[in-house]
């Protein structure tokens, strides 16, 4: 029940400074999300060998994840980089819940 | 360039560096350090001061006594020897052994000379100096070390994003590698400071930025996508990169010497082996994994692979493996750690390592002196003076702590197993003493003169430790064949000068009238600030 709660608690305060600033909440959490997310779920659907893509997708995280942050500040709509993010975010969860893991 | 755009790419580079800027340049100040480790082993411990010999005894006795201690080989989860180099002149055995459910890492040193065991050191000033820089010795209560290597590989990509939208917002940035107006104001000169290391370091900062953010990703990121991407279980990762690990066959074998294998030249190169890890001591399906100098390349270790029974050659497998995505992750710790170069390049590395430490300080002091002194700051002079105040007291604080703990790890007296934890206590001690200090002061400038002129004496006053702890003067033990504690010695001293030579000649105060006539505000916001 807590761990609901905590769990409750965060997702409306990044709901909340999402609505209130856009740019900063998708700097801070939303890059990071949509790097985490986006490039494990292009994992689970890339069809190229898992060993080689994963250490590419490794190698590439840094650059990802400081471009996406570059992208809240260089982008002229506020709520583009956000809404761009969230989407990447939520495209990852859905490749994480429906493809299986590699090899199974 | 919009106007609006250059104005947020400017607010997210001054932001990120006043927020981050202290914690920024204490990872880039204490990654200057941590490149020598190796070298201050040699130093920190007289006993390992050991010239090289020609005739070193053989390692394997010691190596099979010391195997000896183990009840069960298959408990041994690795066996690790390090043939003596100039930087570290003496024979290194690990052995780590699982007990119950941890991993318990034991290590022997011995003398090649001798064969005579080197008296047990807890972990100390090296120690120190490598993992703060990597982890921030992030205490377990809050999460351990992986915490503290993921807070490192966040403010490499805070690096990275203060990078490119520092170029981006320096339009004269040609101008600037050459702009160094000395006669100006203080604030003007601090500028151009900043601007002049940052265009000059700025390879170096990306390779910085870049790998150090990378080695943070693989303790942050391999375990997420493991549950991401396996469905919680992390350990599949290893074993889909790594592939399928060898098991023991249970029966026992005869492994080839080790000191035959101290003599096996690379087939390519010719070197001599570094090291050798061993896979399944004793058993029929023992590995050496042989590591070579990497001649010329950019990696840590050439490896060859070889059966420990029959000497024949296996494929290297996992991210040993030759690819062009192994031969890249390769790359990256050498180019982090600056270890391709030699010596030469380690000290290139320093001194662009304690530019771009500088470059952060002074990042964040013009953004300070510019709304303390201006109509542009909003909150009240006293806020500004507080916050130039910890940055004096926490940039100087954490020069002040790493000269400290040299101190504190050579009159060390005590267990072994509690020497690390007087060096931390010693370093946060000196650290918060410093930023103390630099609030109760009153002038900023005569605090960063005295700390300085201070960094610059116990500077000097570390070699003479050294010589009195090892009953000889550093000239004497270079005659003496061993290289690296001497070698340190000299670095202290030119750097202690150095020091000194920049405490007398930072300003006493402000600046004099004349000079803050001369500066004008466009000096200040010529090429920092969006166009207007």
């Amino acid at each position: 029940m807590l761990k609901w709660m905590i769990l409750s608690v965060i997702v409306l305060f990044i709901g909340w400074s999402t609505w209130r600033k856009p740019r900063l909440t998708s700097s801070i959490i939303w890059a990071l999300t949509a790097t985490v997310l986006g490039t494990a779920g292009l994992l689970l659907v890339s069809p190229t060998e898992f060993k080689p893509t994963i250490l590419w997708m490794a190698l590439a995280t840094p650059l990802i994840w400081a471009g996406l942050m570059f992208w809240c500040f260089w982008d002229s709509r506020q709520w583009r980089p956000a809404l761009g993010l969230i989407t990447i975010t939520l495209l990852g969860v859905a490749a994480v819940a429906v493809v299986p893991p590699p090899g199974a | 360039m919009d106007r609006d755009r250059r104005v947020r790419i400017y607010d997210a580079h001054s932001w990120t560096g006043i927020c981050l800027g202290i914690v920024l340049f204490v990872v880039c100040f204490s990654g200057s350090l941590a490149m020598f480790e190796h070298e201050i082993m040699s130093w920190e411990d007289p006993a390992r001061r050991i010239a090289p010999t020609e005739r070193a005894v053989p390692v394997q006795p010691l190596m099979d006594a010391f195997i000896g201690e183990v009840d069960d080989l298959a408990d041994i989860t690795f066996v690790g020897v390090t043939y003596p180099s100039v930087t570290e002149p003496y024979y290194a055995g690990q052995v780590n052994v699982r007990v119950d459910d941890a991993v318990e890492f034991r290590r022997r040193k011995w003398d090649p000379n001798t064969g005579a065991l080197l008296p047990e050191r807890g972990d100390g000033l090296s120690t120190w100096l490598l993992d703060f820089h990597r982890d921030l010795m992030w205490p377990a209560a809050f999460g351990g070390r992986t915490i503290g290597r993921g807070f490192v590989c966040i403010l490499g990509i805070v690096m990275m994003l203060s990078i490119i939208t520092g170029i981006l917002t320096h339009r004269k940035i040609l101008k600037e590698f050459f702009q160094f107006r000395l006669t100006k104001s203080v604030r003007v000169k601090w500028k151009d400071a900043h601007n002049f290391l940052g265009v000059w370091t700025l390879p170096f900062s990306v390779v910085m930025a870049f790998t150090g953010a990378w080695l943070g990703v693989v303790a942050l990121m391999l375990p997420a996508t493991g549950v991401l991407v396996f469905k919680g279980d992390s350990e599949q990762v290893i074993n889909a990169i790594q592939g399928p690990p060898i098991e023991r066959s249970g029966i026992s074998g005869l492994m080839i010497d080790l000191d035959d294998i101290a003599r096996r030249p690379h087939s390519d190169s010719g070197e001599l082996p570094v090291s050798v890890f061993v896979n399944h001591w004793g058993d029929q399906n023992a590995e050496y994994t042989i590591n070579y100098a990497p001649d010329t390349e950019l990696m840590y270790y050439e490896q060859e692979k070889i059966s420990a029974i029959s000497g024949a050659p296996l494929p290297l497998t996992g991210l040993d493996a030759p690819s062009p995505e192994t031969r890249v992750l390769a790359a990256i710790s050498p180019l982090h750690y600056g270890t391709y170069g030699g010596v030469a390049l380690k000290f290139m590395y320093f001194l662009l390592g304690i530019g771009l430490s500088a470059m952060v300080a002074l990042g964040n002091m013009v953004w300070i002196e510019r709304r303390a002194n201006s109509s542009e700051g909003k909150n009240s002079p006293r806020f500004y003076d507080r916050l130039s105040k910890l940055t004096v007291g926490a940039c100087l604080g954490i020069v002040v702590g790493s000269v400290t703990i040299f101190y504190a790890d050579a009159f060390y007296v005590g267990e072994e197993a509690a020497r690390i934890t007087r060096i931390g206590t010693t370093y946060f001690g000196a650290w918060f003493a410093v930023i103390a200090y630099a609030f109760l002061a009153k002038n900023n400038y005569q605090t960063t003169r005295r700390l300085m002129a201070l960094v610059g004496f116990g500077i000097l006053g570390l070699p003479v430790v050294s010589a009195i702890q090892a009953g000889a003067l550093p000239w004497q033990i270079f005659q003496s064949g061993h290289v690296a504690a001497p070698l340190v010695d000299l670095a202290l001293l030119i750097l202690g000068f150095a020091c000194l030579l920049i405490a007398g000649k930072l300003p006493r105060n402000r600046g004099s009238a004349r000079n803050k006539r001369e500066s004008t505000p466009q000096d200040d916001v010529s090429a920092a600030t969006p166009a207007t």
